[in-house]
């Protein structure tokens, strides 16, 4: 017989999207909030000075038990499924999207427009801003439009980033601090970032942010619990109506014995993957196709952004390790104005050690030891290499996302889900164009700051994948509404990442918070406003 | 030692120690610690003279051996290797090194019993250097592998070894401190130079 709950807002995930959802209704309405998460907790704040030790000496997985055996999915770019979620050891990166990628199709007749504007996400950017401690340089207004200052004084330049400034801008391209949930000062109980330098995969200190803050803070309330180590396999809609009724999930610790999970109002933060497929799974009766799914495109049209990565060789010395996961960027390309054929990326500039690492053989093939080994790697650090990279948004085919692949089971009996992104016709034959114009990029800059391109790569994944749940005003064209309320389901929202319509071309954590908080202002409508005092 | 304070590298050094004791003492309590082969100090002592630069005079080489040999006494074979973006796979860690590691040492001072009657940690530099090069003839690549993935000891000796902040630091004779916490304030600033001879 099922175990049942019941409360208020069934919140299922309790990554970054989940953490914006609970802490602000939590703060702004009465109401009981569960959260429920498949995976286990993560590695307590005091723990992780030794556990970034050892990923450092033996490179460990700084996230003990970070995974659950058996969720494998083909074509996952992360296994992490903890409290938390990916959150724990993201890099804390936080660029806004640009105004543009919210009209993509009338500025460039490319992909699809968003029914938000940048403008109308902005306050919900600050506020995102505000829960991460986000810490920013403001860039040149007209690159970089902002309602209000950031929370917090930018991390400062290094050294090497100030060399590497006025190396990059002799190119006309303005480049400042990348901003960063990393607190520049102390933060809400955070500490100031130390530079560990291994902000990805973990922050000894807690300086950056991971919702395990929130989530410790909101387990001091009476109105709030989380669950781990519990997955939701279905969610149910009630006889006779669209309202989503309970959720069904496995304890872990007891799978025979399943809990039925009751509320008012359930959202699912998921992230862009296991979002999608939680709908899928749970197909049946009224709903042969899943739950939310009348227009047919949930798990459809998820895509992220591609790279290109440049190693530069510089004409002066840097000294890197001074703070080596902090950068510079620019939107300069993020906001090019017209074009006579579509390009938009970011650009953002590391200290880099690539072709200057100690070596025990040189080119010769002959043995470096003792003092060789030493003398070999001196003269190879007289001069610094700069490491350059630019992200360039990818506009999906329809089905660019998930199926359930029913010869793969979870180990409670379900199909995994098969992830493949396809490019849509003009994203792939844009490809080599993007490509080679981003290496363009890179020998200009060599050329104009002096230097040389030793080195031009593309990784092979998408990061930062968004999608499968889009958002749009039309219930037969995308899944939810622009505040991730479903079409098909009044008490069923969708947040973050899978709502997005694209993923443009930066970093899209803070993006996915944004919205997430956006649509939080609207779930709170439905409980009663918290008593004064 | 040119260019580098030895009381400093041997702080630095001596720094990582008490780290890996820490992990130590984790580890321990979860059963895990390897419980590898024992490396002969004195040969990897006399290895590590004629593979570590020598600007670490005499201290700096017996504390790099020493913070070698907590940090592989602290292996733990088979641990869930770090996951990040761009796979879905899961990885692990090699078997502990230390038992292959450990005969490669003994064979060292084996062959060089044979060649001259002495212990290897008794020949003179050159002679160490030599049969120290007819053994890592077949060791593949440029570039150091992490550690732990070395095929011979003294690779793996110089590949932990050139991974430490102090080494980085020793390379540009600079307080670069990579890895190392350290406030906000000094970023700005050029690293400052280590000092002269101790």
């Amino acid at each position: 017989m099922a175990r049942t709950i019941e409360t208020d807002l069934c919140i299922i995930g309790s990554g970054i999207t989940a953490a914006m959802v609970a802490e602000h209704v939590a703060e702004h309405r009465d109401a009981r909030i569960l959260v429920l998460e498949a995976g286990d907790e993560s590695v307590p704040l005091g723990e992780r000075g030794l556990r970034r030790q050892r990923f450092l000496d033996y490179g460990e997985n700084a996230w003990l038990h970070d995974h659950v055996d058996g969720m494998e999915v083909a074509g996952i770019q992360s296994r992490t499924m903890q409290v938390g979620g990916q959150a724990m050891h993201w890099g804390g990166v936080t660029p806004r999207y640009s105004p543009e990628d919210f009209r993509v199709r009338s500025l460039y007749g490319i992909g699809d427009d968003w029914p938000v504007s940048y403008q109308d996400l902005d306050p919900f950017y600050q506020e995102a801003e505000e829960r991460l401690g986000v810490s920013g340089a403001q860039g040149p207004t007209d690159l970089d439009p902002r309602g209000q200052p950031y929370p917090l004084p930018p991390l400062p330049l290094s050294w090497n980033l100030e060399q590497l400034k006025t190396w990059g801008e002799k190119a006309d391209i303005p480049f400042w601090s990348q901003p960063s949930a990393k607190a520049s000062q102390p933060w809400r109980g955070r500490a100031a970032c130390c530079r560990s330098d291994t902000c990805a995969p973990i922050c000894p200190v807690g300086a950056k942010y991971s919702p395990d803050f929130t989530w410790n803070a909101l387990r001091q309330t009476s109105q709030f619990s989380l669950i781990p180590r519990t997955l939701v396999r279905r969610l149910v809609p009630a006889e006779g109506s669209s309202q989503i009724a309970h959720a069904v999930a496995v304890n872990r610790d007891s799978p025979d014995d399943p809990v039925e999970i009751r509320a008012r109002t359930f959202v699912v933060a998921c992230g862009y993957l296991w979002s999608p497929y939680l709908l899928l799974l749970s197909a049946g009766g009224r709903y042969p196709g899943g739950i939310a799914n009348s227009s047919g495109l949930v798990g459809k049209y998820i895509t992220g952004h591609r790279n290109v990565v440049g190693y530069v060789k510089l004409p002066f010395k840097l000294f890197p390790g001074m703070n080596a996961q902090h950068s510079l960027v620019t939107k300069h390309f993020m906001r090019p104005g017209p074009l006579k054929r579509y390009l938009r990326h970011d650009l953002r500039i590391w200290e880099s050690t690539y072709a200057r690492e100690p070596r025990f053989r040189d080119e010769q093939g002959r043995l470096l030891l003792g003092d060789a080994t030493m003398t070999d790697w001196r003269a190879r650090t007289t001069d610094g290499v700069a490491r350059l990279r630019g992200y360039y948004d990818v506009h999906p085919a329809k089905d660019s996302g998930i199926v359930l692949d029913a010869s793969r089971r979870t180990p409670w009996g379900d199909p995994l889900p098969r992830l493949t992104l396809i490019d849509g016709d003009a994203s792939r034959e844009l490809r080599g164009y993007s490509e080679e114009s981003i290496e363009g990029v890179f020998r200009r800059m060599a050329r104009a700051g002096g230097g040389e391109v030793l080195r031009v790569r593309q990784d092979a994944f998408q990061d930062h994948p968004a999608g499968g749940c889009r958002m749009g005003d039309d219930p037969s064209t995308s899944v939810v509404d622009s505040w991730g309320r479903t079409h098909d389901h009044e008490n069923l929202f969708v947040v973050g990442a899978p709502t997005c319509v694209s993923a443009s071309c930066a970093n899209g954590t803070l993006t996915f918070s944004a919205l997430a908080l956006r649509a939080a202002s609207k779930i709170a409508e439905a409980f009663p406003e918290r008593p004064a005092g | 030692m040119t260019g580098l304070s030895r009381r400093t590298f041997v702080q630095s050094v001596a720094t990582t120690v008490p780290l890996l004791g820490a992990a130590c003492s984790s580890l321990d309590s979860a059963g895990a610690a390897a419980g590898g082969a024992a490396l002969d100090r004195a040969t990897l002592g006399a290895m590590a003279e004629s593979v570590l630069p020598s600007e670490l005079q005499p201290d700096g080489i017996d504390q790099t051996v020493a913070a070698f040999l907590a940090w592989l006494e602290s292996y733990d074979p088979v641990a869930e290797a770090d996951h990040g973006y761009g796979t879905g796979e899961l990885a692990y860690l090699p078997a502990d090194p230390a038992p292959a590691w450990a005969a490669q040492l003994a064979a060292l001072d084996l062959e060089a019993r044979k060649r001259t009657g002495r212990a290897f940690a008794e020949l003179p530099a050159d002679a160490r250097r030599d049969l120290l090069e007819r053994h890592l003839v077949r060791e593949q690549g440029t570039g150091f592998p992490v550690p732990h993935e070395a095929g011979h000891v003294a690779i793996g000796l110089m590949a932990w070894f050139y991974a430490t902040p102090a080494a980085t630091d020793l390379c540009y004779r600079a307080r670069i401190g990579k890895e190392t916490c350290r406030d906000l304030g000094g970023v700005v600033e050029q690293p400052q130079p280590l000092g002269e001879r101790a």
